[in-house]
């Protein structure tokens, strides 16, 4: 009894001394975002504002457009996570249920766009949306979400590869077509793969930052995130600003994980259909 | 097919008669960098232009420093470049020699140049024009901490100063112990490296702009120099102590710090009394830098006619003024600079730097800029950074610097 306490509070202090350099950034954050702009300047810099400054929070809501912004973020998170759920899941409904030519070839191929980073298709999916006529609309940012997601179709297929063939056999027998197999069945045992997938695709959207700067050429059409970097031009950054509307914008995002916590921890135990 | 192409035709030549029938006007996008301030004071102008004009209509499009350059690539790739858009010197020449600018020549020509601070490094490329000109920077300026010198009773910077001079001062202003140091040169090209190396005699590239000079003796003077006032005379923090720092003046710990004039808009409300100097005079003379924004209209333009109006517009006293007012930027018309210092008393030395530059223009020096310059300068400050961190002396630096930023300009102008 005696030694387990011990080990509890080993593992306390080595999960404390883990946890500071992960907080710290955070309560410099909150910090600086009361500072005045020459406070965040000092040298050495002090860890907290020598007067909390509660105008910058004030402030920013006249200098910048940050309503547009949030609402933006929102919209644009919102609509890549159903994007994201809906395409994925079915994608990765054909690769585990259906059988047909160069199945593993297509697969195989799905992964390697994975490995693709952004910065070298970036010109290539401009041209191609400036010929939509999208550029300086959200579209460019939430429509190809509808088409798939490699790595979320990844996921999803390994969740899905665990639910039994016997499933599908016994509905085949009982006269269901794929559609409803999939609907019926495997969408109902997979609501906390897809809530974790819908999750991750949120935050991700929430925290996107180039694509906005690249699509967007109008200050109110920007996200959050994206949006902050008109506080910082060439000679000077309003880092007090800054960060209090950075602490503004990962509020919904902590508040969101809070919620969905106990799903995505779920989600990874709940693996299988099957007893 | 046939039928398809035609009507696909029809289509398009529809949509173009709508678009002049039913707006009337003719639609040309204005794209600029900056923070949400600046921001503001472009779409002032562009306001004011739109309702002096019937049958022109500007709309601006924006994005932050960091995203434009990026942005304005994708642009002109697909083909979708904005009409009229501002210009920085680090990559003026190679967008010149792809083509992405419209030939101004001659509608410059309407244009009386006396009257502008005018930089061919900005707004030239191979003799031509393609840039109108916007606005000033002033580099290699001293900032001083007027509290810092009443506290250790000493007179402020000025004319007569000498690199001695300035020495002399900052190691009375020292006080390690106490975190407060006596000078601050920055170690990239526009904010004080160029300037020390100009006014030890030495230069950065020969006159034709093709081989680098940083291992010549009288440039070597100048790194030399930069290097003693860290690790002979412990006036200047190391370059490591600075890592962080993102404007040491701010910090109010520094008694003299050179830089750019683009920095007074930030120390506006500094809770110190500054001022604002000539860099002391070197052994080889006094030299300040001189650089500009410009505007530049893109060779993908269907509405020449419009641009220039617009841009006349830009470079006249009414847009000017616009930006002089709100503080942006030292305009380039020179009749209106005073109107940018009404905002800044305390910069009130920077504009006898420009007054006396008008009676002696060769104290304000060109920015070297070539074809790739970004590159190259990038090198510059990485591989000088090893004299500056103390892991090797000028000398040896500067050998590596002069290699490696050869490379990259002979890469270049091949």
């Amino acid at each position: 009894m005696k030694k387990s306490k011990l080990i509890t509070l080993i593992a306390f202090v080595i999960i404390l001394i883990g946890a500071i350099p992960m907080i710290l950034p955070f309560v410099w954050m909150v910090s600086t975002s009361f500072k005045s702009l020459s406070d965040t300047m000092v040298f050495p810099p002090d860890f907290f504002p020598k007067t909390i400054r509660w105008e910058n929070y004030t402030e920013l809501f006249s200098l910048v457009p940050i309503k547009d912004w949030f609402l933006n973020s929102i919209f644009l998170s919102v609509m890549n996570s159903i994007g994201v759920i809906v395409s994925s899941s079915l994608v990765a409904f054909g690769f585990v249920a259906l059988n047909f030519k160069l199945k593993d070839f297509l697969f195989t191929l799905l992964l390697v766009t994975m490995m693709i980073p952004f910065e070298a298709v970036m010109i290539p999916q401009y041209i191609l949306f400036n010929f939509f006529g999208w550029i300086n609309t959200l579209y460019p940012l939430w429509v190809p979400s509808f088409f798939g997601a490699a790595y979320m179709i990844f996921f999803v297929r390994q969740f899905f590869k665990t639910i039994s063939t016997s499933y599908i056999d016994a509905a085949k027998v009982d006269g269901a077509n794929y559609w409803q197999i999939f609907y019926k069945i495997f969408i109902p045992l997979s609501y906390p793969v897809l809530v974790t997938v819908g999750l991750l695709t949120f935050i991700n959207t929430w925290n996107y930052f180039l694509g906005p700067l690249i699509y967007l050429n109008t200050p109110s059409k920007m996200t959050i995130v994206s949006g902050l970097s008109f506080l910082s031009g060439q000679a000077l950054g309003y880092w007090n600003y800054i960060m209090a509307g950075s602490t503004l914008a990962i509020l919904p995002v902590i508040v969101l994980f809070l919620i969905a916590q106990k799903w995505i921890i779920s989600g990874i135990e709940l693996q299988g259909g099957i007893k | 097919m046939k039928f398809r192409f035609m009507s696909i035709f029809l289509v398009l030549l529809l949509s173009f008669a709508i678009s002049i029938t039913a707006f009337g006007k003719t639609n040309i996008t204005f794209m600029v960098w900056g923070n949400i301030f600046e921001i503001q004071a472009y779409q002032k102008m562009v306001d004011k232009f739109n309702q002096s004009q019937k049958d022109i209509f500007v709309s601006l499009q924006s994005t932050s420093w960091g995203a434009y350059f990026q942005t304005l690539q994708n642009r002109i790739a697909a083909n979708n470049a904005p009409d009229v858009f501002v210009m920085d010197g680090a990559y003026f020449d190679n967008f010149a020699k792809e083509g992405v600018f419209y030939n101004l020549t001659n509608l410059m020509k309407s244009v009386n140049l006396n009257e502008y601070y005018f930089e061919p490094t900005v707004c030239e490329y191979n003799g031509i024009v393609y840039g109108a000109p916007k606005d000033i920077t002033i580099g290699g300026i001293l900032y001083y901490n007027k509290n810092l010198f009443d506290k250790a009773g000493l007179s402020y910077p000025n004319w007569d100063w000498t690199w001695q001079d300035w020495l002399d001062a900052a190691k009375k202003l020292t006080n390690i112990d106490a975190n407060k140091w006596g000078m601050y040169i920055p170690t990239y090209g526009e904010g004080g490296l160029y300037q020390i190396i100009w006014e030890a005699g030495g230069d950065i590239l020969n006159s034709s702009k093709t081989q680098f000079t940083l291992t010549n003796p009288d440039t070597l003077k100048g790194l030399q120099f930069m290097y003693d006032v860290r690790y002979k005379y412990y006036v200047n923090p190391s370059e490591s102590y600075m890592q962080g720092l993102s404007d040491p003046f701010m910090t109010g710990n520094f008694g003299t710090v050179l830089g750019i004039s683009s920095s007074i808009v930030g120390y506006k409300s500094l809770p110190f009394k500054w001022g604002i100097a000539p860099i002391p005079k070197g052994p080889a003379g006094r030299y300040m830098s001189i650089n500009q924004l410009s505007y530049v209209v893109s060779a993908q333009s269907k509405n020449i006619q419009a641009d220039w109006e617009f841009i006349k517009f830009l470079i006249g006293p009414e847009g000017q003024k616009i930006m002089a007012e709100n503080g942006q930027a030292i305009p380039a018309l020179k009749s209106v600079v005073p109107v940018y210092f009404d905002n800044f008393p305390q910069a009130s030395g920077l504009l006898d730097i420009l007054n006396r530059s008008n009676e002696d223009p060769s104290i304000l020096r060109d920015i070297p800029f070539t074809l790739s310059w970004y590159e190259w300068e990038n090198m510059l400050e990485s591989t000088l950074e090893y004299a500056w961190t103390n892991t090797m002396s000028p000398e040896r630096a500067a050998s590596i610097a002069q290699q490696s930023c050869q490379k990259i300009l002979d890469r270049a102008l091949k």
